[in-house]
């Protein structure tokens, strides 16, 4: 099963991502009050005297700056611009801007499959911190060694093995060179260095400072470097102008953390800050017809979801667990709750899975008969379903559990909402609502990593599969198969299986929501990072 | 002197009691490194970082531990910010007292004149506008109060900034939020007290002994009606530092009320025991000064 495979290089052309990335810049900075000649004039030079400056009013900011300890929608939205990737999505690739799901190159120029188990990376050489000492391959090494390695620091607690299964340790062979070795064959294992905690950081500095003092006092590679940060106030990031990629599009960016909706909203009205995030859809509506603002929504790279804990006598019966997961109307719920801003999934996968994506998948078709039909075939008799939700932590969360109920009770089912504070099932846990990252590219490392063999629902017991060749032939063919055909028809028996058996139901893929001043033209992506370059 | 020890010693103890209460309460409600793992993380995970913070032993192993190192000055690491809960309430506190004393100060330099004229000029107009207004600075929430100024002076008419923390200009809206609600209360209770302080036989003496009308007013009538107000003082801190969460939350203030909401959300229990003890402290210390002050303003307060 050996196989060889080399990404395009990158070389020092201007790219198209280049181009569209110079383009945002024009625009923001005509917004901002450059006039767009001086900024075209930038495309010249690779360092940029008078860029615009621009400020983003968020919810929240991370506690600390550590990728190791912070992993959160606030970390990643801001990590962004201070750290890089390994590799990265091509996310304005694509037919969609912002949706682009193609493996590009970022600190690694190029990747090769030595065998099964070992892929080498060769990292550029003009890659510097902010401090200006050079990344080398024992940075990347040092990176990984310090949360999961054999003398890792168990408080750095973001990078969870469960994120990372399989993974075996990092091989340095020479300063631009590393090799990371699996204890199985992974596929798509690439793709695991694109996203999440995978940011690269400074042995050196690190071993200086401290871990205390770089959550503090952070340096990485990206676009901007740290200058300040005052906890539930502000984050200020300066550009670094020895980056090795385009130049950073602003000259200072300021996160202002302004927790509640409606004094966001109105700092944006007032014109104090030049973009808003977490925007509530209903509040979308009614922004969208302000002609000074422009409103934006992009599917986002993770879905809401319940899972069923399918040990509990009353949703032990897959029958009882596939009506219920039909008797409520996931689109009108889309339509009205949402006002549009999330996507319906019929299953487990969505488009920019390309070829793991089927279009005539659905498993949650509303149909009130079907699931009458299921609930009684199942044996269903009036026991008490209670549907976990969390307070105030998932979008819409409560209300949508409202909703799921209410029809619920239509059908005749003893259902009930249960709020609960944090997410932490147990037995007595019947359902509860979770969110899964739907990551670009492939399923092998989004979807397994949470279903698999080794994944949480699993790795809880909240469900093992009936099937044994769910984990058996159809999970080892998606991770280690090299044969793509092969790969995407195991797939498919896997969501058979799991439309099936039905441990989950996913209600919608949700959007990320963004307001902006007229003009700004900053373009979203599919992740919650915000890319700034 | 001997009242004041006592009382002293008497609040050492309730706040001890109260430190020890969220200690136990709060581990009973949650458990932080779930919080702090997220939802992708598998039991192996979770086990491990809680023996890493000791979350693991029995809470009164926990308990025992925490009661030594705070003896010796030592509250311990938040969980979250990773780093001493001292120095995080040294950061925020300056944000937090900037607020509430200057929002205190100036609803008692309103409230009690206001309380006060309201009283003396019973059934009168400014008695009934006076009544008015501070029916619907209680009646209506902070939390509405607060928008509704955000609209109208940075929105509409772009003359203060909306939130967040800087120059006078940054200060006005909060603290006249926080204002709002203290300013009706005092003024509510001023007038009462008043009232009923205007009605005692002492007063009647000292206005058919000759003394002016004013003197009335200063020596014999103010001073008595301050005493249920000071009384309520104490109460009002507990009620400020609340009103403070909803507020530094709304105007994006960078305060101790957000640090306290952030360390319950993320269960971060040597933050939570620290704040909670640092406003045990500052109301330990408020009703002291009003036992002190009831001395002075009543001297039969205090002696046996």
């Amino acid at each position: 099963m050996k196989s060889s495979r080399t990404s395009s290089l990158l070389t020092n052309d201007v790219t198209r991502r280049d181009l569209m990335r110079l383009l945002g810049v024009g625009v923001a900075a005509g917004a901002l009050g450059v006039s767009g000649a001086r900024v075209l004039a930038q495309e010249a030079s690779p360092v940029v005297g008078d860029r615009p400056e621009i400020t983003i009013g968020v919810q929240a900011l991370p506690a600390t700056f550590d990728p190791a300890v912070d992993y959160s929608n606030v970390s990643l939205r801001t990590f962004y611009s201070i750290y890089d990737y390994l590799v990265e999505y091509d996310y304005l690739g694509g037919d969609t801007p912002g949706m682009g799901s193609e493996l590009i190159p970022s600190l690694v120029t190029a990747w090769t499959e030595i065998d099964e188990l070992t892929t080498e990376f060769t990292l550029r050489d003009d890659v510097t911190f902010h401090d200006g000492s050079k990344l080398t391959a024992n940075d990347v090494k040092y990176t990984v060694d310090r949360v999961i390695g054999p003398d890792a620091d168990a408080t750095l607690t973001s990078f969870t093995t469960s994120l990372f299964p399989g993974f075996a340790s990092v091989e340095v062979i020479d300063d631009v060179t590393f090799r990371i070795i699996t204890t199985a064959p992974k596929q798509g294992l690439v793709n695991t260095f694109a996203y999440g905690q995978f940011w690269v950081l400074p042995q050196a500095y690190l071993e200086e400072v401290g871990n205390e003092e770089f959550g503090r006092n952070p340096i990485g590679t990206g676009p901007y470097r740290f200058v300040e940060f005052v906890a539930d106030d502000r984050l200020i990031l300066d550009a670094y102008d020895g980056y090795w990629g385009s130049p950073a599009a602003f000259s200072k960016v300021t996160f202002r953390v302004i927790p509640e909706d409606a004094t966001r909203i109105a700092a944006l009205q007032s014109k104090e800050l030049n973009i808003i995030t977490n925007v509530p859809p209903d509040q979308m509506l009614q922004l969208a017809n302000d002609s000074s603002l422009v409103t934006s929504s992009l599917p986002l790279a993770n879905a809401h979801i319940y899972m069923f804990n399918t040990n509990h006598p009353n949703v032990a019966n897959k029958l009882v667990r596939q009506g219920l997961n039909r008797g409520f109307d996931r689109k009108a719920i889309i339509s009205t709750l949402w006002q549009g801003m999330a996507d319906y999934m019929g299953s487990f996968q969505i488009p920019s899975w390309g070829d793991f994506y089927n279009p005539d998948r659905d498993a949650y078709a509303f149909d009130v008969d079907a699931a009458k039909a299921l609930l009684e075939e199942g044996g269903y008799n009036g026991e008490e379903i209670v549907y976990s939700t969390l307070n105030g932590y998932y979008v819409l969360g409560v209300e949508v559990a409202q909703v799921i109920v209410a029809s619920w009770q239509a059908l005749g089912v003893n259902a009930r909402v249960e709020v609960v504070d944090q997410w932490a099932p147990d037995e007595t846990t019947m359902m509860i609502t979770w969110s899964n990252d739907l990551l670009p590219n492939e399923p092998s490392h989004t979807f397994w990593r949470i279903w698999g063999a080794d994944g949480i629902a699993q790795l809880y017991g909240f469900w093992t599969p009936q099937d044994a060749r769910y984990n058996g032939e159809f999970g080892e063919t998606l991770l280690t198969s090299s044969d793509q055909a092969a790969r995407v028809a195991a797939y498919q028996s896997i969501l058979d299986i799991w439309d099936d058996e039905a441990p989950a139901g996913i209600l919608y893929n949700q959007h990320a929501t963004y307001v902006e001043q007229a003009g700004t033209g900053w373009q979203p992506y599919t992740i919650y990072g915000m890319d700034l370059r | 002197m001997r009242y004041i020890a006592i009382r002293f010693v008497r609040s050492l103890v309730t706040l001890w009691l109260v430190v020890t209460l969220v200690f136990f309460g709060m581990r009973l409600a949650g458990d932080p490194i779930r919080i702090m793992l997220g939802d992708t993380a598998s039991p192996a995970d979770i086990a491990r970082v809680r023996e890493a913070y000791g979350l693991d032993q029995p809470f009164v192993v926990q308990y025992v531990k925490y009661s030594a190192n705070v003896a010796q000055g030592d509250f311990g690491n938040s969980l979250s910010e990773r780093r001493p809960v001292t120095d995080v309430l040294r950061e925020r506190l300056p944000a937090t007292l900037q607020l509430t004393v200057l929002s205190m100060l100036i609803a008692l330099l309103i409230g009690i004149p206001a309380g006060l004229i309201a009283a003396v000029r019973r059934n009168s107009a400014i008695d009934r506008l006076i009544i008015a207004v501070t029916f619907v600075g209680q009646a209506v929430p902070g939390f509405f109060i607060a928008i509704l100024f955000i609209t109208l002076f940075a929105v509409t008419w772009g003359l203060l900034p909306s939130s967040g923390r800087g120059d006078w200009r940054y200060l006005v809206m909060p603290v006249a939020a926080l204002v709002w609600g203290d300013l009706a209360s005092i003024a509510r209770i001023t007038r009462v007290s008043v009232l009923e302080v205007l009605n005692a036989d002492y007063v009647r003496t000292a206005r058919a002994k000759g003394l002016r009308r004013n003197q009335v007013l200063i020596w014999h009538v103010i001073r008595n009606a301050l005493v249920p107000v000071l009384t309520m003082l104490g109460f009002m801190l507990a009620g400020t530092v609340a009103g403070a969460i909803v507020v530094e939350n709304v105007f994006a203030w960078p305060g101790m009320g957000r640090v306290l909401q952030n360390a319950v959300l993320k269960r971060d229990f040597p933050l939570i025991q620290a704040v909670v003890m640092l406003i045990g402290i500052a109301v330990v210390i408020v009703n002291l000064l009003v036992d002190m002050v009831y001395g002075i303003v009543d001297p039969r307060i205090g002696k046996p």
